[in-house]
This record gives structure tokens, C-alpha cells and sequence, in this order.
């Protein structure tokens, strides 16, 4: 018994990780049971709903719509599940010490669910209590079996504060990996170029949009690493906004950046990050840049805003070069027309966009630009 | 005995989560083990976040200053580091199994620095090997005390297993904190509001500048954990929206959710999965929505902090946003022109711009970022 629950309990501490060595791990402990079935999940005690379920019923012939009646029809009249939701987490539940035969004949539960498949005594605990969710365990054996006994109840005692820890440290895990996930995915959806640095201006993470800006040439570019300007009056000031960024209580700091005399600039907006973050952990400061580069429409292709705010080919073109800060008269030039019918592209193009004015459309484009 | 491993292997395993009790199970190991001193650190060549190192160095009178002289002078000669590195791992290292006690007192690192500091024989093994990171542990006996026995050894081999599993998943939430605290956190920074849905709606996650958003009455808000927006039409437009940038191919697109004087944008992005571990199966869209008034809807306060101005080049940055001359500026002001152009320069120099459209380019990005 020693060995094969050390075997149990490292595969469950595997299985914080892995998804096969939890399954493996409880699977393990219900031929150590001598059950047939064995369902772990997670009920939420706000909305009662469960989620999260690892379960061998494929395995036994229990398919999902099995799964779904007993959660649509069966759980709320669950003799078992009453019993343990009286219990403490870690403490075990044989069911026929709280439930008598009598009762057993008598509930739906048994008689029009488990008994149709099957199955009839169950082992069971709540081993998570936490946070508004609570996972349950059980394991369930074929009726033809006799009700657990005192070396099952040892077997799985022995093993519970492995399986507590194991379970608190996999839900954590999830919920780590879930927020860093929808969180790292957001910033890469965005279409302005943003890029996290530490105070020395070392690149922590940068977007896909901050990544094609810095492929090109322009104001910055990394080097060992670091995020940083070619010119040096424009790296020094760079340095100092990042710097006073990740060091003083400021609402952030921004500045345009100059690659080179006489070229355009981009405009950097450097944001503290804030380091009392629950989920910090014993964090350096860091600084979240947003880059601009408005010479070149970062982020969403150009035929893409056209498509959002339903523009004609030509008034695309002519939204992005009065974005890019050029007059009618440059667009009508470049387009070898008329000023007067450039302007009339400017009409239906604010008609379109329900804008009034040149610089509403301007200030609307940029918003859809990087946001 | 049994009993006692198997405690100490689950102070290991709660030190994942809590630096106390993995501190707890060394402390532990190291009364059985009948050592004075304790440490488990790790060694990573990248710049990495690692775990923290725990040790009672301190506690045994070490202080900082004899840990930065065993750093400089004697970590990269140190024979008990390269005979644990040699071993297989999950291999325990005695000292005295690996040199003399001979070789021993003539090696700098005993002679120099662990005897004067009163202690001598060391046991110690690597816990965790991944990538260019190691996780050791080590223990040492005062100097007058015996070489570690077999049994000590034994006693170490039992525990590698479960420390090996634990040091792992230390690791690894480690990374996994610095991920989800570094995304999350970068989100809460940006001004504009940002919402995670799923295909139905359903919010995932609002940054810190969208839940004010929807906390306010307005043309966005949240009902029974959906986005919606206030009016019935623009709503099934955003659903639409929300259901194209989820579906295979995605789409993106872009919304006006109120016009006026309260004018919203907002733009629907496809999430990709990229990222994507446990809990992000279902496809995701991301809902970005900015107020695209002129920029003198700045708050003057936080144009002036962030590009570090005085009142007055703060005043003039937002009249030249608006549309309005230097000229105008020292009319409105009653300052001669040529003082306001003293200003002008001023402000463009701070900013960094060499042009005016530069400035006001930057003030545009300021309300976006």
C-alpha cells in the first residue's frame, strides 16, 4: 500500500501540470479501489454550475449526454452529493454510512441513474474549497461490489493531503496560466506597437505590432535586448522618460523621438506599470510603452479601416493621407484630380464616417488605428 | 521515520505557492540532517525570473558580505559545486565521498572561507536541471562535527523525488505569475478600455479602464457578466461584430456605439490563440473602445505631468491641439507674441518635437495610450 499510493500521489503532483498524469493518477486510485468510475469537477458555488470534469465514464460505456442528463436532471436530488456538501474538505464519504439501503431504493438517483448503468457505491470528498469553486471527487463501483471498506477509507486517508495540495496547486496552475494567456493574447491583438521594459530599458515582452515596427527602420530598434534609439539625443531622452517612468509615482510620460535631424518622429507614451498588482511577485518595476509611428498607419491594413467604415477605395486613400496630417490639395495633386473633386471625395468621406469636421475624422481614424 | 519524510516532502510541495514553507521543509531536512546551516538557490545563466533562494545563512552569523565573497572568489573554484554537478541527477553529493580531507583543507574555498566561518563537510544535490537553470540544495555541518553517514544519504535520496516534483512546479508558476501579472498588468496600464469576450458576449476580462467604463451609465455597460450596449440596434450590430471576429476565418471590424458630444468608437478584434493554454479553447474577440473627441478633451493636469510642462506650455499645448495659433495664445493670455513664442519653444523642446503637427500628433496618442 505504501508504494502504490506514493505512485498515486506523485502522479497527481505530476498532474498539476500535466492533464494525462492526473487522469493517470486518479485512475490509479480507482483500480486501487476496485471502482469502475471514477469524476473529478469543479462546481461553482455561484452559478452551481459544473465545468472541469476528468472522468473515465468514455472508458465504462457513460458517454457526455449521460454526463449531461445526471447534471440537468439528477444532481440537485443527489443523496451523495447532500452528504458531502456537509462534509469539511479532505473528509471521506462512504455512502452507505450516511445513506441507509432503504433510502438508496428510494432516490432517483440510484435507482433511475446509477443502478440503469450499473453502478451503485460511491467514495467521495470535496478536496478544494476555495475562491467561490469546489472540486469533488469520487469513485463508484459496480453494483454486483460490496460497499467500501475500512482499507479503501485507509488508502484513500493516507493519500488526501496529497490530493488536497494537488488539487489547490492544478487550480492555481489554471488560473495562472488562464489569465496570463488572456492577457498576453489581448496586447497581441492590439494593433498599436507596445512593448513592456524594465528601468534599463531591457524588452520584458512586445507585441506583434511593436515587432513589425521595429523590424523597419525608423526611430528605434533593439539592441542586446535592450529597446533603443539611434540617435543619441533621442536615446538619452528615452532613457530618462523610461527611467523616471519605472522610478517616481507618475501618471507616465511621453515625448516624440527623433531618428535622425530633419525625420519624422514617433510618438512614445510610457506608462508605469503598477507593482502592487495582485499578481505581482516580487516584481521589478517595469514600464509599458505604447509606440506611434505616424508616418507609417501602424497596425490595422489600410484596406481594413476602408472595410470598417464602408469608404470607396479613393476615400480610403484620402482618409489615410489627412490622417497622416496632408491637406485636400495634397491628396488632390497626388491623385492627379481636380480640388474640386477631391473635395467632393472629403464630403461623402465625412458623410460616411458621421464625421463634421477634417479633424474629427482625423481623431476618429487614429482611434480605430490603435484601438 | 517514514512519517517524517513524508511531512517534510509536503512543506515542500505547499513552498510552491508559499516561500515560508519551502524555508520550513529546508529547516526541516536540516535538523535531521544535523547541519547548522542550509541553502537552496538557483543558478540561471538568462535573465530569467527564478524562484527565491531560501538558506539560514543569516541565522549562523553570514551575512551579506561573506555571501558576495563567496560569489567573487570562491563559487568558481568550489569543489563541493563541481562534484554535485558531476553526479547523475537526483544524485546526492557527501564531500568526503568526493575529496580528502586532505584536499579539503587545502582548497581555498574550506580553508579561506567555510572553515574561519565555523563550518566544514557539505552535503548537497541538484533538484531541478531545465533549460540553463539549476535548482540545488545544500547543507553543511559545523566544522567540528562528522562527515555525513549513509543514512543521511538515504535520507536525502528518499526526499529528491518529491523535492525534484516540487522545485518543478515552483519553477514553473514562477513563470507562469511573471506572464499573467505582466499581461494583466500592461492591460490595466492602458487607457483605453479593453474587454475580452467570447463569441456570446460573455466578458473574460475588462482592464482597468473598462470596468469604469461599464461601471458608468452610458452606451456601453454590463448585464449578467455580457457587454451590452444601450441601444437595442447597435447591439445586435456589436454581436454581429463579436461573432465575426470569433468565427474561422475572423473578421475585424469597428462600431460607433454613440455619437455626439459622448462619442464612443470601438474597434472588434479577433483574439488569437496564441497564447492559448488550459481555459482559452472557445475562440475570443477583443473589444476596444476609445472616445475620439479632439485632443483639448485632455485633462490639462495629465498633459502637463506627462510631458512635463509648466501650466502655461500646458495651456498653449492644448489651444494648439485645438486648432488655435501662438498668435491666439498670446492674445487670450495678454502676453506679447513674443513671449508666447518663448513658450512655443520651450514646449516643443520638452515634448521632443521639432514641429508643431509633431505636438499635436503626441497629444492625439496621449488620449489613446
Amino acid at each position: 500500500m505504501q508504494e502504490q499510493a506514493k505512485r498515486i500521489a506523485g502522479l497527481l503532483y505530476d498532474g498539476v501540470l500535466s492533464p494525462q498524469d492526473w487522469y493517470d493518477g486518479l485512475d490509479g486510485l480507482r483500480e486501487a479501489l476496485g471502482a469502475g468510475l471514477f469524476d473529478y469537477f469543479t462546481l461553482s458555488t455561484i452559478s452551481s454550475q459544473a465545468s472541469g470534469s476528468v472522468n473515465n465514464q468514455g472508458y465504462v460505456g457513460l458517454h457526455a449526454e449521460k454526463l449531461r442528463e445526471y447534471q440537468d436532471h439528477y444532481i440537485g436530488q443527489d443523496l451523495r452529493m447532500a452528504a458531502l456538501a456537509q462534509l469539511p474538505v479532505g473528509q471521506l464519504m462512504l455512502d452507505h454510512e450516511h445513506i441507509s439501503t432503504r433510502e438508496m431504493s428510494r432516490n432517483i438517483v440510484y435507482t433511475d441513474f446509477l443502478r440503469p448503468c450499473g453502478f451503485q457505491h460511491t467514495l467521495g470528498a470535496l478536496v478544494r474549497d476555495e475562491g467561490g469553486s469546489r472540486d469533488f471527487l469520487g469513485f463508484i463501483r459496480p453494483s454486483d461490489h460490496a460497499p467500501y471498506g475500512a482499507n479503501d477509507k485507509a488508502l484513500v486517508e493516507r493519500l488526501m493531503p496529497d490530493l488536497t495540495r494537488a488539487a489547490r496547486l492544478r487550480a492555481r496552475t489554471g488560473q495562472l496560466a488562464r489569465h496570463a494567456a488572456l492577457g498576453l493574447a489581448a496586447l497581441d491583438a492590439l494593433p498599436q506597437g507596445i512593448a513592456v521594459v524594465d528601468a534599463q530599458c531591457r524588452i520584458q515582452y512586445s507585441n506583434p505590432a511593436a515587432d513589425r515596427m521595429l523590424a523597419r527602420p525608423g526611430a528605434m530598434s533593439v539592441r542586446h535586448g535592450r529597446l533603443s534609439c539611434h540617435d543619441g539625443n533621442a536615446q538619452a531622452r528615452w532613457q530618462s522618460i523610461v527611467a523616471d517612468a519605472c522610478g517616481r509615482q507618475v501618471t507616465g510620460m511621453a515625448g516624440a523621438l527623433q531618428p535622425a535631424p530633419g525625420a519624422r518622429s514617433w510618438m512614445v507614451t510610457v506608462l508605469p506599470i503598477n507593482a502592487r498588482h495582485p499578481m505581482a511577485l516580487h516584481q521589478a518595476p517595469m514600464a509599458l510603452a505604447v509606440l506611434h509611428d505616424p508616418a507609417a498607419p501602424n497596425g490595422i491594413d489600410p484596406r481594413l479601416i476602408g472595410e470598417m467604415l464602408g469608404l470607396s477605395p479613393t476615400e480610403t486613400r484620402l482618409a489615410l493621407l489627412l490622417a497622416a496630417g496632408n491637406t485636400v490639395k495634397d491628396f488632390a495633386a497626388a491623385e492627379g484630380m481636380s480640388w474640386h473633386t477631391a473635395r467632393s471625395h472629403t464630403k461623402n468621406l465625412l458623410r460616411k464616417t458621421g464625421c463634421r469636421r477634417q479633424l474629427e475624422l482625423v481623431a476618429l481614424l487614429q482611434s480605430l488605428r490603435i484601438g | 521515520m517514514q512519517s517524517e519524510t513524508q511531512v517534510i516532502a509536503g512543506l515542500f510541495y505547499d513552498g510552491v505557492l508559499q516561500p515560508q514553507a519551502w524555508h520550513a521543509a529546508m529547516d526541516a531536512m536540516c535538523t535531521q540532517l544535523q547541519a547548522g546551516v542550509f541553502h537552496s538557490f538557483t543558478l540561471d545563466e538568462s535573465s530569467a525570473p527564478t524562484p527565491e533562494s531560501a538558506g539560514n545563512l543569516e541565522q549562523f552569523g553570514l551575512h551579506a558580505r561573506h555571501m558576495a565573497e563567496y560569489e567573487t572568489q570562491h563559487a568558481g573554484n568550489d569543489p563541493r559545486l563541481a562534484a554535485t554537478l558531476r553526479l547523475a541527477t537526483g544524485g546526492v553529493m557527501l564531500d568526503h565521498e568526493h575529496f580528502s580531507a586532505r584536499e579539503a583543507l587545502r582548497n581555498p574555498v574550506y580553508a579561506d572561507w567555510l572553515i574561519p566561518l565555523g563550518l566544514k563537510h557539505t552535503a548537497g544535490t541538484v533538484v531541478r536541471l531545465e533549460g540553463s537553470a539549476l535548482d540545488i540544495i545544500s547543507f553543511m555541518r559545523p566544522r567540528d562535527a562528522r562527515p555525513y553517514s549513509a543514512d543521511d544519504k538515504r535520507f536525502i535520496e528518499r526526499l529528491v523525488p518529491d523535492i525534484a516534483r516540487a522545485a518543478k512546479l515552483r519553477a514553473r508558476m514562477v513563470t507562469l505569475s511573471r506572464s499573467a501579472h505582466l499581461g494583466m498588468a500592461a492591460l490595466d496600464s492602458l487607457r483605453q478600455s479593453i474587454v475580452v469576450v467570447d463569441a456570446q458576449c460573455r466578458i473574460h476580462h475588462a482592464n482597468a479602464a473598462a470596468e469604469r467604463l461599464l461601471a458608468l451609465p452610458g452606451a456601453l455597460g454590463a448585464r449578467q457578466g455580457q457587454l451590452r450596449c444601450a441601444v437595442g440596434t447597435v447591439h445586435e450590430r456589436l454581436e454581429q461584430l463579436v461573432r465575426g471576429a470569433c468565427a474561422t476565418p475572423a473578421k475585424a471590424g469597428a462600431i460607433a456605439l454613440a455619437d455626439g458630444p459622448q462619442r464612443l468608437v470601438a474597434a472588434v478584434l479577433p483574439l488569437q490563440a496564441s497564447h492559448a493554454w488550459a481555459g482559452m479553447q472557445a475562440p475570443m474577440a477583443l473589444v476596444v473602445a476609445a472616445m475620439p473627441g479632439a485632443a483639448s478633451s485632455l485633462a490639462p493636469r495629465l498633459v502637463g505631468d506627462m510631458l512635463g510642462l509648466s501650466p502655461t506650455e500646458t495651456r498653449l499645448a492644448l489651444l494648439l491641439a485645438a486648432g488655435k495659433t501662438v498668435k491666439d495664445f498670446a492674445a487670450i493670455e495678454g502676453m506679447s507674441w513674443h513671449t508666447a513664442r518663448s513658450h512655443h519653444k520651450n514646449l516643443l523642446r520638452r515634448a521632443g518635437c521639432h514641429r508643431q503637427t509633431e505636438l499635436v500628433q503626441l497629444l492625439q496618442t496621449l488620449q489613446f495610450a
